[in-house]
């Protein structure tokens, strides 16, 4: 290694979710080499897919990921109703933004309070974190059960959900089923307003970004299960539209792919781009909240991302008792769809951002094609410029320091990087 | 109720689903009243999980040098260091068991047992498991039943 030169390397990534390496190559005060190695499934499962029923789809890709299932049968079910020609009744509709506020409230939830914290705090992991701000712990993992609590309700089973189905649901759930939930969810409704003034309080790192920011854009909600895709410069675009804008493209040193904006670069999607894009669509109190706290449009800095993410909790919270409150069990539960040959496009915000899924079935509904496009891809090149951005600050950092530094840079954008596997060797070192 | 046995993997993760195929098991073999299985996808889940007064039983895919054992794992003598306290979803079972004891110990389980099934190393995006740790499964399964009681 020559003078002024340096490498930081991180074989394992703690605290985000699935396996993956950083690399930082520092040559004076900047980098040289900004590598985030991820190891993806999407592009596994696209081949499984091929042969399959489309109603297998939700299924299949809901494996995809343990922390964020609902995402991947939200958005493969709005891309088979696109290829079928269905169109959800508003009761229908509604309990699947129901079902995904709950999955918001649990993934958020698991980051913000153990995962991301943490790096506020300066401790090294929750479980020494808890020791000595159990209340906060407590209350983060009770907010995070009253989320799974909702899953657990309209999807069958608290993992994978099983009761999803193209067309709306197997069963939709009595008015007391849902109405048992409200005492829980008003109780962590609360508790998350008031974590929220509690992060607020933390020491944020001076750094604004240049982002692309991109998010779906609904003309009366905030977005979740639907919408246009805009971004913070200019692009609105209907779902179908979106392969004619995003490219995407591998290293060499990822299987996962990294997307672009056609002809324009780096993009980040996720709570900072929906925040930013649509704090107007943010329910009247949630919007006076972020306000008291001194969250406002525009926030760029990603450190922040975590205040984001705590009152997209708020939000989930109100909205998931607002809908229980207006419950009437719909006369369906599904719609049946007539199976035909087409292509269908579905984009949904999962926790991390958006989810792409395109798929075309013949005309027996076999899939022949499948394309999923997850948050994590579309983030990596933001989440690499971000390492650039700060390769200054890490190289007068001792080399220790620089490490946690850059681990966190990560962790501001919650990367889900492969969600099939529970276990892995974690081994972090400096070099 | 008696006791709670909670399986703990990813089914599409080879040999990781050793803890879904023995819940899977018990549920065919039938298990005696008052016991619930549940599964979780990662001891990220296994938090709210741990929170009841009766014991729990956790069982788990754990990497050792030879597969298809069955393991008693006593929890307080593991490293949190350890490959098993290590997980994608930020915390391993020690850690999340940690967690609930710290959160909520009045809440949560005073008896908490690990049966662990050895697997040499988790596959991607398999939905089977290997034929020695597939043979383990049902004597996995009988262990947890002579915890419980049956």
């Amino acid at each position: 290694m020559s003078e002024g030169t340096r490498t930081i390397h991180v074989d394992y990534l703690a605290r985000v979710e699935g396996e993956g390496s950083l690399t930082i190559r520092l040559e004076g005060g900047r980098a040289t080499e900004v590598r985030l190695a991820i190891f993806e499934p999407p592009r596994f499962f696209e081949a499984l897919l091929r042969g399959r029923g489309f109603d297998e789809a939700p299924d299949i890709t809901a494996r995809i990921c343990g922390i964020c299932p609902v995402a991947y049968l939200m958005s493969a079910c709005r891309a088979m109703e696109d290829a079928l020609g269905v169109v959800l009744p508003e009761p229908l509709r509604a309990l699947r933004r129901l079902l995904y506020c709950g999955e918001w409230i649990e993934s958020h939830g698991l980051h913000v309070f153990l995962l991301h914290a943490p790096d506020f705090l300066g401790y090294p992991d929750a479980v020494s974190m808890a020791k000595d701000h159990r209340g906060w712990v407590q209350r983060g993992l009770r907010l995070k059960k009253a989320g799974n609590a909702i899953v657990t309700v309209l999807g069958g089973r608290e993992i994978h959900p099983i009761n999803v189905r193209v067309g709306g649901f197997y069963r939709a759930p009595s008015r007391a089923e849902l109405a048992a939930l409200l005492p829980e969810l008003r109780v962590a409704r609360d508790d998350a307003r008031e974590a929220l003034r509690w992060t607020s309080t933390f020491a944020f790192p001076d750094v604004e970004r240049d982002y692309e920011l991109v998010a779906l854009r609904h003309p009366d909600e905030y977005p979740i299960l639907d919408g246009r895709i805009v971004s913070s410069r200019g692009l609105d675009l209907d779902v179908h539209d979106y392969d004619a804008h995003f490219v995407e493209a591998q290293a060499p040193w990822s299987t996962a792919l990294r997307s672009t904006i056609r002809g324009r670069g780096s993009y980040l999607c996720g709570p900072l781009a929906r925040f930013n894009l649509s704090f107007d669509r943010l329910l009247p109190e949630v919007q006076e909240l972020a306000h008291a706290v001194g969250l406002d449009v525009p926030c760029t800095n990603p450190f922040r991302s975590i205040l984001v993410r705590m009152l997209e909790i708020v939000q989930a919270f109100e909205e998931a008792i607002r809908i229980i409150d207006a419950y009437e069990v719909p006369p369906e539960p599904a719609v049946v769809p007539v199976v035909r040959a087409g292509t269908g496009h579905g984009a949904t915000e999962a926790p991390r951002g958006l989810l792409y899924h395109r798929y075309t079935i013949d005309d027996e509904g076999t899939i022949v094609e499948a394309k999923i496009v997850a948050p994590t891809s579309q983030n990596q090149l933001s989440i690499e410029a971000d390492l650039h951005a700060i390769a200054g600050e890490l190289a007068a950092m001792p080399h220790a320091e620089a490490t946690v530094l850059a681990e966190r840079v990560v962790r501001n954008h919650d990367p889900c990087i492969s969600c099939a596997t529970h276990f892995l060797t974690l081994n972090i070192e400096a070099t | 109720m008696l006791a709670r046995v909670i399986g703990l993997g990813q089914r599409a993760a080879g040999d990781d689903g050793a803890g879904i195929a023995v819940i899977e098991a018990l549920r065919r073999a039938g298990v005696p009243e008052g016991v619930e299985c549940a599964v979780a996808a990662g001891p990220s889940a296994l938090v709210s999980l741990l929170w009841t007064p009766d014991r729990v039983i956790v069982v788990d895919a754990v990497v050792a040098p030879l597969g298809g054992e069955v393991i008693d794992i006593d929890v307080d003598r593991i490293d949190p260091s350890a490959p098993l306290g290590v997980s994608s979803h930020g915390l391993g079972v020690r850690q999340a068991i940690e967690l609930a004891r710290l959160a909520e110990p009045e809440l949560t389980s005073p008896d908490i047992r690990i049966v662990g099934v050895s697997i040499a190393r988790p596959s991607r995006y398999v939905e089977r498991l290997s034929p020695v740790v597939a043979a383990a499964v049902e004597r996995a399964a009988q262990r947890i039943l002579e915890l419980v009681g049956r």
